[in-house]
């Protein structure tokens, strides 16, 4: 039943539908690829309401994330008044 | 329809319905697609008919989504609504895309037709005057950098689009009345036969789907998208 | 100033007064600053001077499309000093006086709409015949030529306007006015071309005109109120 002879417009017939189709993909792939990319994004942000370390830009961030051992003056509490 | 412009409800009432959609559309499309191929050739035009398969269902809803759009402008404007907001710049992508297949299919169409890759008759002539209202709608939106301000003034001009559009189609098509087109075989003006019925209602039916799910899917998006905003922006502030 | 001038209390403008007042203003302002209407009829001829030398000065090219020419130029002219129609006032501050004063915004924009028609519109119709002529339009038309360009001035001052609120505030203001703008100027420039075209055809121009000026009494309604809307959402 599938009569693929588009002779003599094959040139006109099977651009037509590539172009829409390509077009068509893009549009899905567009609309997919962001809707899952910001629905991982706000589950991210609902599930841990913290600021996050991936954040490093932030100074506040970073510095919590040096920890005691670096911070001299958290290492110097935890040593102890005596030294 | 206002118990949906509350987002969450937007969100629970789409949820399992975007997915039918969007399964819908891929049925339709290719049901639709092998129909468009076994039917027989037209014996005026040949194998180009098939061309109207994709060139007529772009064109409407190329007009379906601008209608959306224009639509959803007015809710956003009279009832200030962010959700009718979302919905107008969710149409406008996906809106001129098909509204460009519509032209570049239109030319193909043309071309074994008329021996010109584009011909200024109403019909082809409207639809690109279509895309560039198109055009004009996402270039105000993209050079206003506040996206409220942005949104507020695409939704004046979305309104003033709509109203507009019905005349400026009609001033098309008065024009061409003045100038008779080069060629007098429009395609589609003389009865379409019979048998070209069921490929053609399906590829309607099947754009018609897939606009409404990525359309849906795009609010959604823009939806999550604006929450994410406003948790970073609070984060930022208790930080 | 004597005693006597101090003394009397200033009475406020009142709506005519205040309508008279923006309009001069805006006149001034248009027609100020080198060349007045001049400019506007200087660059419309630079375009009608282009076209022979891009197409050929063959008067039987020519002809044909002298009056869709002309009214594509009407157009392109048009969209000139659109840009600074309400942007001048938003950067010195001006709009927000206008907003706070005698007149509605909606009012203020059909004001400035008008002016640009008087102040652009006006020495465009005046121009049109002339250059419509040169392009080989037959004498006879010219008076036709400058009422429809009169008209469809008009309808031009009130999109354009429209076109100035929204782009007030965004990036490439004049470039996004006229892409904005051009596609609603196509009925009164098929309207107003097309009276050209059956007038040279010996048919009668009555319903293209009427379609020209329902054309322009519905921008003339629909500016001021979408005008206004846009300039408020720039202002706030």
């Amino acid at each position: 039943m599938l009569d693929l002879d588009m002779t003599p417009y094959a040139a006109f017939v099977w651009p037509a539908w590539g172009v829409s189709a390509l077009v068509l993909a893009a549009l899905t792939a567009r609309a997919v690829v962001a809707s899952r990319k910001w629905k991982r994004e706000l589950a991210r942000l609902e599930a841990d309401p913290t600021p996050e370390a991936a954040d490093t830009n932030r100074p506040q961030v970073a510095r919590s994330a040096i920890g005691p051992k670096e911070r001299p003056q958290a290492a110097q509490g935890a040593v102890g008044p005596k030294e | 329809m206002f118990g949906l412009s509350n987002p969450q409800r937007f969100m629970a009432f789409t949820g399992p319905l975007t997915p039918v959609l969007w399964g819908l559309a891929a049925l339709l499309l290719g049901v639709g697609a092998w129909l468009s191929f076994s039917v027989p050739a037209d014996y005026q035009q040949g194998d180009t008919v098939r061309i109207m398969f994709v060139h007529v269902p772009a064109a409407v809803w190329g007009l379906g989504a601008y209608a959306a759009l224009g639509v959803s402008s007015f809710f956003a404007l009279v009832f200030r609504h962010a959700l009718a907001d979302a919905a107008a710049r969710a149409a406008a992508l996906p809106g001129a895309a098909f509204t460009a297949l519509a032209l570049f299919t239109g030319s193909l169409w043309g071309q074994p037709m008329w021996g010109t890759w584009w011909v200024w008759d109403a019909r082809l002539t409207s639809v690109l005057v279509l895309f560039l209202f198109y055009l004009g709608y996402m270039a105000l939106r993209a050079s206003i950098d506040d996206e409220q301000k942005a949104g507020r003034a695409a939704a004046v001009l979305g309104l003033v689009g709509l109203i507009n559009l019905p005349i400026v189609k009609f001033s098309v098509d008065w024009w061409n009345t003045l100038h008779q087109p080069a060629s007098f075989l429009t395609p589609g003006s003389s009865g379409l036969d019979p048998v070209y019925l069921a490929p053609f209602l399906t590829m309607l039916a099947a754009y018609g789907a897939l606009f409404a799910a990525l359309w849906l899917t795009a609010i959604r998006t823009e939806i999550r998208r604006r929450r994410v905003m406003t948790l970073r922006a609070r984060q930022a502030q208790e930080a | 100033m004597s005693r006597r001038d101090l003394d009397q209390e200033p009475r406020p403008p009142g709506l005519r007064g205040a309508t008279r007042v923006l309009l001069e203003r805006e006149l001034d302002l248009a027609w100020g600053g080198g060349g007045g209407p001049l400019l506007a009829c200087g660059f419309f001829a630079c375009l009608t001077a282009i076209l022979p030398l891009a197409a050929g000065g063959d008067p039987r090219t020519l002809g044909p499309v002298a009056g869709g020419v002309a009214w594509l130029a009407l157009a392109l002219a048009s969209l000139l000093s659109l840009e600074r129609l309400f942007e001048r006032d938003m950067e010195d501050g001006g709009l927000d006086l206008l907003a706070l004063g005698h007149l509605s915004l909606e009012q203020v924009v059909l004001i400035k709409a008008l002016a640009q028609w008087v102040a652009v519109g006006l020495p465009l119709a005046l121009t049109a015949p002339v250059a419509a002529l040169a392009l080989g339009l037959p004498a006879s038309l010219t008076p036709l030529v400058a009422l429809t360009a009169l008209i469809g001035g008009a309808g031009f001052a009130f999109t354009g306007a429209l076109g100035a609120a929204l782009a007030l505030g965004a990036k490439r203001g004049g470039l996004l006015i006229a892409v904005v703008v051009l596609p609603l100027f196509i009925p009164p420039v098929v309207f107003g071309a097309g009276a050209l075209e059956r007038a040279g055809s010996d048919q009668p121009v009555g319903p293209a005109l009427a379609l020209l000026c329902a054309y322009v009494l519905f921008a003339a309604v629909i500016a001021p109120f979408a005008g206004a809307a846009a300039v408020r959402n720039a202002q706030g």
